[in-house]
């Protein structure tokens, strides 16, 4: 899309460009929200944590196409000056200007802090902040490719968790989450871009598997509540099997450094 | 911190002390291990890092590519939309190729704006591709004064050990090389452009090179390849980029200056870098 | 918002966990403080509401206050964000006044937070209005609902959405008629009967210089109302916050109260006549944790009161509706 004009930190294209238009979009829509998995199957999860090495800890993850690199800088000072007794966790998500079918022009907008929010809200309850007075902890998130709101907010949270474990952070329990959408009477989990398109809503659950509770629930769209809890129920057995490939994860890059 | 086991001093403790050591001193830190004729990292003075490439992962890009030098990883994808070309260029396309060093890949790096050294680096990028015309921008056009490619080359550094350039440079050029354009008809009619999702084709990339970065401390040490820890205290940061047929393209030199046989010397090591990095390609 | 002390936070918690709980204000845990609306506080918009809790009946004073409008611009399909059948934009801002303690970045922050959570519920394509489509493909209205918080006294979700309820209730959407121009002698059997062909405007018409192939526009016929009210207005849903303690919850909480405890589960309930009530939209909000067990519960209660507040709402906005014209008519009969 259209470019900042005269923007002297970067190289600045035209002053205007387009996304290409095909002669069969709707055709391609179509064939994308046909789901190649059973309705109550999760994409496969790639998890890799300590892949950035100048960060206190770091995560990968790979969802089929979606790709996500998270990493996490502190506990470090506060820079402001007031006292917390609180340590505080900030969380920063960056979309790459190529991770979208359409180009995100290099600026922060909107939809990065509505994310920041939400992944915030699935893990800030399982870290013990009370431990870092005066203390930051930095979540910084980029999303390298996006297939997906939903899961990318789900498999960043749980990025976020693991690279929070790869730091040494205490937390009460790791973190997974997992989203769905209502397509026609069917719940399908993890829903791709063009699924949750087609959807007429979504839940995303982030939940501490270990202590069976629930960190954040995130619906939109329409449905009734038996619907709702329904689809939060499937995501809470996914969230189980989530679990063990995070703490396996982490189990196999301690083993191995 | 660790002052209770000065007593017994394990071999953690050691680790710990030399941590400290370098924070504090690093060129002193720095200079221990070149007076043995080695880095930090166990590399020798004109050794690279491993290098890796890999092409095409990105399904939303229209190219992409991925490089790890040692442990600075590069990501970079193509973009291509339209656009209207400028009227003096009636027939030429744009190559738009920028780097973002967002704050996941460096404790140094703060989230906001482009830093001066993304700014800088985006700049000597550009310059690197342009003036190397890797590629002919009227390649671009879909028809003359209407509609051309515009290619947003965007890269984002995720993990930054030193040598950003080389990597970065040899991610655009991969990504470059991975990219393939849609079909595009213009509508003379309709003034719009359509384009067909099974007819695509891959760019017309008119030369090969690499670059290769070095760094010189105290005029005769050579560094090939500096990590992020070695760039900040060389007295010379240099630059060389050679196409595939051994032909210089550029050198980039910044710091104090150097002498005619070290850049000769560099520029024969580009050269053999250069070939090595296509093969990678 | 609020900075409260922990001595404070303990003395509000244990008060609100004894028996029977007691809140400063002498409420009950679900009861609500007083809800003030009134509609039409804009008249340059197409539709607007402004809405109080809890204001002070003595001076008028206090309370979280919260106007919201809404105003329609034409979109051509297809240029930049326009898309067919039309579509909603939604706004939070905050007055300053508002948040007196919060610095400008963490005021941006926080109306970046309320602006999503009511954009992404209100301008979800399965709750778009129908008629926001003018010519399809072609021409749709944009809505745009800016909603202003100009003091928050505690549960400004609810208030956001009572008052977008209200402002989109009291929309109307100007009426449009489709026009075709053609070329002189140019084939007619596509035009449809809702269309008027346009013959007067022939040869030498700035009109038929734009184009020789067919095309269709609209025009605003001059009729005497406003236009008609949006599609599926009752379909709006409302807001309803549970503040969670440990065993139970309550409503409407005031700032203090808010700050006293860690956790919220926001509910967003549509009821309409003919199917089960819907939920649009759901969030849990703060520190602390929950369960699936609490959830299921919360959420009848949640429907439970969220009826109520609709029930009182609908009557309220009828009440409105009645009074503007009414009292409309009644100046135009004393001109």
């Amino acid at each position: 899309m259209a470019q900042s004009a005269g923007d002297r930190r970067r190289i600045n294209g035209p002053e205007e460009s387009f996304s290409p238009v095909f002669d069969d979009d709707e055709e391609d829509i179509k064939l994308k929200t046909q789901r190649s998995r059973a309705a109550g199957d999760i994409r496969p999860i790639f998890l890799q944590p300590g892949l950035i090495s100048q960060a206190n800890g770091s995560a990968y993850i790979e969802t089929d196409k979606t790709k996500i690199a998270c990493a996490v800088y502190g506990p470090r000072q506060t820079k402001t000056t007031t006292y917390s007794e609180k340590g505080r966790l900030n969380v920063e998500v960056k979309f790459t200007p190529f991770s979208c079918m359409r180009r995100r022009a290099p600026i922060r907008d909107a939809e990065d802090r509505s994310l920041a929010v939400s992944i915030h809200q699935a893990i800030v309850s399982s870290i013990r902040l009370e431990l870092f007075p005066k203390s930051t902890i930095d979540v910084f998130i980029t999303i390298i490719e996006n297939d997906g709101i939903e899961g990318c907010i789900a498999s960043a949270s749980v990025a976020a968790s693991t690279a929070l474990a790869d730091a040494g952070i205490e937390m009460l329990g790791l973190v997974s989450a997992c989203s769905a959408a209502i397509v026609g009477d069917d719940i399908h989990l993890d829903p791709s871009e063009a699924e949750a398109r087609a959807s007429s809503g979504t839940v995303i659950l982030a939940c501490m598997p270990a202590l069976d509770n629930v960190t954040s629930v995130w619906q939109s769209g329409h449905m009734t509540a038996d619907m709702a809890l329904k689809c939060m129920e499937r995501c809470h057995e996914r969230c189980i099997d989530i679990h063990s490939i995070v703490a396996q994860s982490l189990l196999e890059h301690r083993t191995a450094a | 911190m660790s002052s209770s086991s000065i007593t017994k001093p394990s071999a953690a403790d050691d680790t710990l002390r030399a941590q400290i050591f370098q924070r504090l001193h690093p060129r002193v830190y720095l200079e221990r291990f070149t007076a043995e004729k080695f880095r930090p990292d166990g590399r020798t003075f004109d050794e690279w890092r491993k290098v890796s490439v890999n092409v095409g992962s990105i399904s939303t890009a229209d190219g992409s590519a991925l490089v790890r030098m040692g442990d600075t990883t590069v990501v970079c994808g193509v973009k291509a939309e339209v656009a209207e070309p400028d009227l003096d260029l009636p027939e030429q396309g744009f190559l738009v190729p920028n780097l973002d060093l967002p704050a996941i890949c460096s404790p140094k790096f703060k989230p906001g704006p482009p830093t001066e050294e993304a700014q800088v680096l985006s700049d000597r990028l550009n310059e690197a591709l342009v003036t190397s015309g890797v590629l002919s921008l009227s390649s671009l056009c879909i028809h003359p004064g209407k509609a051309v490619w515009t290619l947003y080359v965007d890269s984002t550094c995720i993990n930054y050990d030193g040598n950003a350039f080389d990597a970065t440079l040899l991610a655009m050029l991969a990504a470059l090389r991975n990219t393939t354009l849609p079909k595009a008809t213009y509508d003379e009619e309709t003034g719009r452009t359509t384009c067909s999702r099974k007819n695509r084709s891959p760019l017309q990339l008119e030369r090969h090179f690499a670059s290769t970065s070095f760094g010189v401390l105290e005029t005769s040490h050579v560094l090939s390849d500096p990590t992020a820890f070695e760039e900040p205290l060389m007295d010379v940061a240099l630059t060389v980029i050679v196409d595939d047929h051994g032909q210089l393209i550029s050198t980039n030199e910044s710091g104090a200056g150097i002498s005619q046989e070290t850049l000769l010397q560099c520029i024969s090591r580009a050269k053999e870098r250069a070939s090595q990095l296509q093969r990678l390609l | 918002m609020s900075s409260i002390s922990k001595s404070e936070k303990a003395y509000i918690q244990s008060s609100l966990l004894s028996d029977p709980p007691l809140r400063a204000d002498g409420r009950g845990l679900t009861d609500f403080r007083t809800v003030a609306l009134e509609s039409g506080v804009a008249p340059l918009a197409n539709g607007s509401a402004r809405v109080s809790i809890g204001r002070n009946a003595y001076d008028g004073g206090g309370g979280t206050e919260v106007v919201a409008a809404a105003k329609l611009e034409v979109e051509t399909v297809g240029d930049g964000e326009g898309v067919d059948g039309g579509r909603v934009v939604c706004s939070v801002s905050c007055s300053p006044t508002a948040y007196p303690l919060l610095s400008s970045n963490a005021l941006d922050d926080l109306q970046h937070d309320m602006t999503s959570l009511l954009h992404a519920t209100l301008s979800h394509p399965t709750i778009r209005p129908q008629n926001l489509c003018i010519l399809p493909g072609k021409k749709s209205w944009l809505l745009n609902l800016d909603v202003i918080i100009f003091s928050d006294a505690g549960n400004i979700f609810d208030a956001i959405f009572m008052a977008a309820r209200a402002a989109l209730w009291d929309t109307k959407v100007p009426r449009t008629r489709s026009v075709q121009y053609r070329a002189k002698k140019s084939d007619r059997k596509d035009a449809t009967q809702a269309m008027d062909v346009d013959e007067a405007t022939h040869t030498g018409s700035a009109l038929d210089t734009r184009e020789t192939v067919q095309v269709s526009d609209f025009e605003l016929p001059d009729y005497w109302d406003e236009g008609e009210p949006l599609d599926g207005r009752q379909t709006w849903p409302v807001c309803l916050t549970l503040n969670l303690l440990p065993t139970s919850h309550f409503l409407d909480a005031t700032l203090q109260e808010e700050a006293s405890v860690p956790l919220k589960l926001l509910v967003l309930y549509s009821f309409q006549s003919d199917t089960p009530p819907l939920l649009r939209s759901m969030r849990l909000l703060g520190t602390g944790v929950s369960d699936l067990v609490q959830v299921k519960s919360l959420l009848k209660d949640g429907e439970k009161y969220a009826r109520i507040v609709w029930t009182a709402l609908e009557g309220k906005l009828k009440d409105e509706d009645l009074r503007r014209n009414q009292k409309a008519r009644e100046r135009f009969l004393n001109r």
